[in-house]
């Protein structure tokens, strides 16, 4: 019975594995600059970001290049992976009528896709934190951060792909509150001394991920609170949308 | 030995009349009670047991239930009444759409479907050139899909699904109409493979409209009407029944 379950979730992860290897495949083929489009977006927004800030919000806060890059790159990999995910079940309607596959699959492989994108990123960030003098290591710990927030985010995934076949107008509402909480979030501002914002901010997950990152990369008092946050955040959100996704997986095929 | 398939009293529905609109006006619409959705039995109290090394042929008029059928056996669709009792594996060859992506090579796609169908990388790298083989497209590996026609198409998804039940060796393998395109060295071709699948105990559930193959390659057939068993038994006898009901119908010019 055990074995069965692993094997089931193995079989799973290599199916999500392929998935993202093909929709790699599909997203590089006839396109000239190919996977240097996955660094093009955050890296441009970083920069417009950058310029536009730094004279004046950079010079409030140290090693400001590192602490916009991080918040930026960790919210594009949420923004990327749930706008992605908001339409995955419905994109593949055909396919989920035909054959009985895993349908966590679906989801799954966005985020390792997500996943390896990032890693392509994080070699600008530590490029970024080598070049500023700040130590290596921070890097590694980084790592841990990083698998919260693919759990969080696959959660919200889970959510949104199986609430978008019920009303299709979330997937619109989602990208406007993405927008949003990218504002609301601390990316290329901070919250110190705000205690407003810092009110409204104890409710943002996001806030946590971003925070934790820099705590661990910059110069920082690291706060356990924090981590426990994330940590809470993350595993009630998988949660809920592993128990929603489940629920709601069954009546797939008639609904799209 | 015991059944393979064993279902009882299974019923399965479907809400329609309802897609005008957007959801908001749905919704008045229901809350309002304006117009009371109509349900579609597409089964009714179906029963049916089928053996191991069994092969069924499914016939009956467009919209008796054959597809919903083969989906609810499949594990695609969920039922609403009654007991479904399917062995360890399936592998539902219901549509042409398995996951096949125009933009891909034929080499990428084989891959993607296998993985779709339970298989992993290296099952099918074992049974890459037996797909490409039956398939008889050897010259057309690194060809993109866009390029196929239908019954190049055809082929490929059929050798795919066939050889990944010799691979993963499933019970009970679901055809739908996948005949009705290809040539007659496919359809003898695919005969043959049927016939070793049967040998080896695979229980095969297949819908055809040709009456002829039905008689000559099926152990029993199943006559549905409107989600109910009409007729199920010897198949001369049960063709024979359908083609005078046929008759009938096309004399008096209209559906029953």
């Amino acid at each position: 019975m055990m074995l069965s379950f692993f094997n089931k979730i193995k079989k799973c992860l290599n199916l999500s594995f392929e998935l993202a290897r093909i929709s790699f495949k599909i997203r590089n083929e006839g396109s000239f600059l190919g996977l240097a489009w996955y660094l093009l977006n955050p890296l441009a927004a970083f920069g417009l970001l950058l310029f536009l800030f730094f004279d004046n919000l950079g010079s409030q806060i140290d090693y400001y290049p590192v602490y916009l890059l991080v918040g930026v790159i960790i919210f594009n990999f949420f923004q990327q992976a749930t706008t992605e995910s908001s339409l995955a079940v419905i994109d593949n309607a055909a396919l989920i009528r035909s054959v009985n596959f895993p349908r966590e699959a679906l989801i799954i492989s966005i985020i390792f896709k997500n996943i390896f994108s990032h890693l392509l990123e994080l070699v600008i960030l530590i490029v970024l934190v080598m070049a500023m003098g700040l130590p290596f290591v921070g890097i590694i710990y980084y790592l841990p951060v990083l698998l919260l927030l693919a759990i969080f985010t696959l959660g919200v995934c889970f959510i949104l792909s199986s609430l978008t076949i019920y009303c299709l107008d979330l997937a619109n509402i989602w990208n406007f509150f993405c927008r949003l909480l990218w504002l609301g979030t601390p990316i290329f501002y901070t919250v110190v001394d705000q205690p407003r914002l810092i009110m409204v901010n104890r409710f943002n997950p996001m806030y946590y991920f971003v925070s934790l990152a820099r705590q661990i990369l910059m110069p920082l008092r690291l706060e356990i609170g924090y981590g426990v946050a994330a940590i809470f955040y993350s595993l009630v959100c998988l949660m809920i949308g592993w128990f929603l996704f489940n629920r709601l997986k069954r009546k797939f095929a008639e609904r799209i | 030995m015991s059944d393979y398939i064993k279902l009882e009293n299974v019923s399965k529905k479907f809400k329609i009349g309802h897609s005008n609109g957007t959801l908001l006006f749905e919704l008045l619409a229901t809350v309002s009670r304006q117009r009371p959705r109509e349900i579609f039995w597409a089964l009714k109290n179906f029963s049916l047991s089928a053996y191991p090394g069994e092969a069924i042929g499914i016939i009956g008029l467009n919209g008796a239930g054959k597809t919903t059928l083969l989906k609810v056996i499949a594990g695609i669709y969920e039922i609403d009444g009654g007991s479904l009792l399917v062995s360890r594996s399936v592998m539902p060859l219901i549509s042409l759409d398995i996951g096949l992506v125009e933009r891909l090579t034929m080499r990428d796609n084989i891959y993607l479907a296998g993985s779709l169908l339970g298989l992993s990388r290296n099952q099918i790298s074992q049974c890459f050139d037996q797909i490409v083989d039956l398939a008889e497209l050897g010259g057309f590996i690194d060809c993109k899909l866009c390029q196929f026609s239908s019954g190049m198409r055809t082929r490929l998804v059929f050798s795919i699904v066939i050889n990944s039940v010799k691979i993963s060796q499933p019970e009970i393998l679901l055809i739908d109409e996948i005949f009705a395109v290809g040539d007659g060295i496919f359809k003898q071709k695919s005969i043959s493979e049927m016939k070793k699948l049967k040998k080896n105990n695979v229980t095969i559930l297949f819908v055809a409209h040709d009456l002829e193959f039905i008689k000559d390659h099926s152990d029993r057939v199943l006559w549905l009407d409107r989600g109910q068993v009409r007729e199920l038994g010897e198949p001369s006898v049960v063709v024979t029944h359908y083609q005078k009901f046929l008759e009938d119908n096309i004399n008096h010019g209209q559906r029953q």
